[in-house]
């Protein structure tokens, strides 16, 4: 499962010390992650307690209230702390705009561009952000298009495709900007189980070009499927971290177990009805 | 009773001017009240209620009035508080006021129509706000804003004749003035009602043309397509 993964190497993506909340309730408590270039990290864990949020603080969508985030070892946004904003490797008045391309965001509803084509959707965040002209990124969306397997619906709208084609294209709209990380928030949620796999193999593909993968899933065959390493989140802690196999078939936490038994009951085998 | 088209012949001049003194301040007020929307709109639509208690009490208190009220409110009222200024100028800004009102409510609407999380996808892929706005909200603001603006710029050109009431010589004043002279007014209101016609009209074509070329093509299909247009009745005869 960890063909590709290369964890000697320099992460990818380093989180030190993330915190986030709100309205005083925190979220994201002290998180700090490190993914590899090739490695897919999931993350486990109920519905609130951090995952989403903590993919969000990652990207900058909701900015960290303390810690730091790096990519390739570069700063992604400047350091904060209670104590106000550190700016380590950071130019003062920085915009993080300039940066976001470098951790492509998958939403869990996706939010295509409804008002342009696929080809659009896919083009245009290229052009603006990295100003590519027009040939080049048409012909970097076809090529990512046909890869993804939908280059003939290149000239149709977003609303016209079905819920895995779209969600293809929100794949190849954060892969255009070739970011060395990605982040997928609930990427099997609208999806049926067997594009599921199909969605677990691709992702793996794209791992395999050497990017950080970080997958926020509920689905635990999906990340057994998918996922080299497992943090299983708790309350906005991270309270479990290791290899996917590990984590899900020998849990050392408690509060990992019972997540766990949850979702996998272990049901007697069906009795034939009589 | 007869239409007589000499007295048309002969004081054409000053319908003319008249006429493009009321395309001039309509298109200027449409302007001035499109930008004037922005800011209620934003304000409307900010999350916090003192921010959006200026913007619903100048809507609800311009809406609630007549706008003959209105314009005699700042045509009269305004030189206690400052210089007395030009009627044309004072109509002009009352007339966009006017309009304002209600395109900060359609912008509001259209805003609030948009499918969820598209400023931020759009900052997700490293567009900044400004940049998300440009080639994210706009563009898809503009096919639900067309049709209810244009209705009220109608009804901002058909109300610039209330201008005539503080003397600005407007096409209804240029109107009066030339019915007063020669008591004819038939002749006179017809030709005016037209003029208003032809420019209430044009406006109206080129909206359209205009919607067409922004015109999102729906999934449900051309028939749904034809009925949630205007074309679903055929041409007209």
């Amino acid at each position: 499962m960890s063909g590709a993964a290369q964890p000697d190497a320099a992460p990818a993506l380093e989180v030190i010390g993330l915190r986030k909340s709100f309205a005083g309730r925190p979220v994201v408590d002290d998180v700090s992650l490190s993914v590899a270039p090739g490695e897919v990290l999931g993350i486990i864990g109920r519905s609130g307690c951090g995952k989403t949020t903590l993919l969000r603080a990652i990207a900058h969508l909701d900015p960290p209230d303390d810690g730091f985030v790096r990519v390739g070892g570069h700063a992604f946004g400047p350091e904060v702390s209670p104590a106000g904003v550190v700016r380590r490797g950071w130019r003062r008045g920085r915009d993080i705009s300039r940066e976001r391309h470098r951790i492509g965001f998958v939403f869990q509803q996706l939010h295509l561009w409804p008002h342009l084509d696929v080809l659009g959707n896919v083009t245009r965040a290229q052009s603006v952000v990295l100003s590519r002209p027009a040939p080049v990124a048409t012909e970097r969306a076809r090529a990512l298009l046909a890869r993804l397997g939908i280059a003939d619906r290149a000239a149709m709208r977003p609303a016209e495709l079905s819920g895995g084609q779209q969600q293809r294209v929100a794949i190849a709209r954060a892969l255009a900007l070739d970011p060395p990380v990605l982040l997928f928030d609930e990427p099997t949620s609208a999806l049926d189980p067997e594009l599921t796999g199909e969605v677990a193999a691709l992702l793996r593909t794209i791992a395999g070009e050497g990017r950080a993968l970080v997958v926020v899933s509920h689905s635990l065959g999906f990340v057994r499927r998918l996922c080299d390493r497992l943090a299983f989140l708790d309350g906005g802690h991270v309270v479990e971290e290791g290899p996917a196999a590990r984590l899900l078939d020998a849990p050392r936490d408690p509060r990992l177990a019972r997540f766990l038994a949850a979702l996998a009951p272990p049901f007697p085998s069906p009795q034939p009805a009589r | 009773m007869s239409f007589d088209p000499a007295i048309l012949i002969d004081n054409w001049p000053v319908l003319a001017r008249g006429f493009a003194v009321t395309v001039m301040l309509s298109a200027l007020a449409i302007v001035l009240g499109f930008v004037m929307a922005i800011p209620i709109a934003a304000l409307k639509l900010a999350r916090h209620p003192m921010l959006r208690l200026p913007a619903a009490l100048l809507i609800e208190v311009v809406r609630g009035m007549p706008f003959l009220v209105l314009l005699y409110l700042l045509h009269f009222g305004l030189p206690f508080f400052g210089p007395r200024l030009p009627a044309t100028v004072t109509g002009t800004f009352a007339l966009g006021l006017f309009g304002a009102v209600y395109f900060a409510e359609v912008i509001r609407a259209a805003v609030l129509a948009l499918p969820r999380g598209q400023m931020e996808s759009g900052r997700a892929v490293g567009m900044t706000r400004l940049q998300s706005v440009r080639h994210i909200i706009a563009p898809q603001l503009v096919p639900g804003l067309l049709p209810p603006s244009t209705n009220i710029a109608q009804m901002l050109i058909k109300e610039s004749a209330v201008l005539s009431s503080i003397t600005v010589p407007e096409l209804t004043y240029s109107a009066l003035l030339v019915q007063g002279q020669t008591f004819s007014p038939v002749e006179v209101f017809v030709a005016t009602g037209t003029l208003y016609w032809v420019l209430s009209h044009a406006l109206a074509t080129a909206s359209t043309r205009g919607s067409r070329r922004h015109a999102r093509r729906r999934p449900q299909g051309r028939i749904a397509d034809r009925f949630l247009s205007l074309d679903a009745f055929g041409p007209r005869p």
